[in-house]
């Protein structure tokens, strides 16, 4: 091998790695060695080589004019009314599609429950009753004019927040660990949340300040099937921002973080319209 | 990997830590300090000025509501630069989708062929390079910014498109060749 004089062929397969400085000494010198008395391939080492040089040297372009003002808009703070919807804008197919699966499962099992007879011979519930609450109370208290929002910890937005998910508990680069560790043991900080989960918490945590008061008024299998559904829905948040901590860019999963939450408001709205137990 | 001037400024911790606090005066700063740079990788990576624009105002909103994430282990322009490459490549595989439901007859992954009619002829010598990455195919010209022009080595061009180690220096080749091609036409 080390006398062998090689063919443009040969060097053409072998120049990836010579550019890149992997090949032993041996194949290089072979290379270069037919470069010598290679135009075609000496002109090639020669152009790529000064190709590397400039790319390595390109100044800084500029853009044409200050992209400022248009990112400035779009960092405004937003007010989210309730009832607002996600127009679905850069949703893929695959997102909505099981986005609508999940909604169908839990508004089956909700349905299930309040339209099943009851196993003790009760009269079922009416389901168009009117609740005893008033749900609308409930649902434009985060927005009241004058009302002041304080700043929510992970608790109030996502009360397993504070719980590891099976993602939290893997190995990690010691920074990630470390706030993993933290999360173990203190409450995640409110500079983490995302501005959804600032933007939602209110509500949030109101639905749920209501769900845990009309505990005692529902069926126990209707609290049941719905902490379930809290508990799969929380789960869900835990992984997306667990994620997020290792991949901050993701679009993927802010979508998923998003529409987590968008789900966790879902059904704690349903519930509260739901009627008591007759 | 990213070796940069602005990455170095010492003002950036602080700016950082207002910005995270919601101070967008601060991140404005930021934008001022980084813009250049997230501008020059949006565009050479994509292609296009105009769109590089589009892009570096994506890449800037991305990190504004990101920021609360940003712990500090890397610098500021780290990680603003792998937020603009995500920002680009997610945005390339969403074009090639798109653009393979309109267009059946594609070829190969949706990438076109080097078009020496948009490298403007004369060049001889002089190796305007960024002209010329215009006429890649753009899996390559991304390959080759990311390397080349960006420093990043092979695996973590892998990592970050998906792609395998060896897969990233074959295309690298493709690229240095085609632009050879291209500044020698």
């Amino acid at each position: 091998m080390i006398d062998k004089h090689l063919t443009c062929t040969e060097c053409d397969e072998l120049f990836p790695d010579y550019f890149e400085g992997e090949l032993d000494e041996a194949r290089r010198r072979m290379i270069e060695t037919h470069a010598s008395t290679c135009a075609r391939c000496q002109g090639v080492i020669r152009d790529i080589a000064s190709i590397q040089q400039t790319a390595a040297n390109l100044p800084e372009l500029a853009p044409s004019r200050d992209l400022w003002q248009g990112i400035e808009a779009r960092i405004q703070p937003t007010v989210v009314a309730i009832g607002e919807r996600r127009d679905g804008h850069g949703l893929s197919r695959r997102m909505l599609g099981l986005a609508a699966a999940a909604l169908v499962v839990i508004s089956s099992s909700l349905t299930y429950v309040v339209a099943r007879p009851p196993a003790s011979g009760k009269k079922p519930a009416p389901v168009a009753e009117k609740p005893r609450s008033s749900p609308t109370t409930v649902a434009t208290n985060a927005t009241e004019p004058g009302a002041t929002p304080t700043t929510p910890t992970a608790e109030q937005v996502d009360p397993a927040a504070a719980r590891p998910s099976a993602l939290e508990t893997g190995a990690r680069v010691p920074s990630v660990r470390n706030a993993t560790r933290s999360a173990r043991t203190s409450l995640v900080s409110a500079s983490q949340l995302s501005r959804a989960e600032l933007a939602l918490a209110p509500e949030i945590a109101e639905l749920q300040r209501t769900l845990n008061q009309k505990r005692a008024e529902l069926d126990p299998s209707t609290v049941k099937i719905v902490e379930d559904n809290l508990a799969l829905i929380d789960a869900a948040v835990r992984q997306a921002r667990a994620a997020l901590l290792r991949d901050p860019a993701s679009g993927f999963l802010t979508e998923q973080l998003d529409n987590a939450l968008q789900k966790k408001v879902e059904l704690l709205r349903t519930v509260a319209l739901l009627p008591s137990r007759s | 990997m990213l070796t940069s001037t602005t990455s170095a400024s010492p003002d950036d911790s602080a700016d950082v830590a207002l910005a995270v606090a919601g101070d967008r005066r601060a991140f404005e700063r930021l934008y001022r300090t980084h813009v250049n740079r997230v501008f020059s990788l949006c565009t050479r990576m994509c292609g296009s000025r105009m769109r590089g624009e589009e892009l570096t105002q994506d890449v800037f909103v991305r990190a504004w509501e990101k920021l609360p994430q940003f712990r500090g282990d890397a610098q500021f322009s780290t990680w603003i630069h792998r937020v603009a490459v995500n920002i680009v490549l997610t945005d390339r595989k969403n074009e090639a989708r798109n653009r393979k439901r309109m267009v059946e007859d594609e070829s190969e992954d949706g990438e076109t062929p080097l078009q020496k009619a948009s490298v403007t002829p004369g060049y001889g010598d002089r190796m305007d390079i960024t002209a010329a990455l215009e006429g890649l195919p753009p899996g390559a010209r991304q390959i080759f910014v990311l390397h080349d022009i960006e420093g990043y080595k092979h695996e973590e061009i892998a990592e970050m498109c998906g792609i395998t180690a060896g897969g990233s220096k074959a295309q690298l080749h493709r690229a240095r060749l085609l632009l050879r091609e291209a500044l020698t036409a």
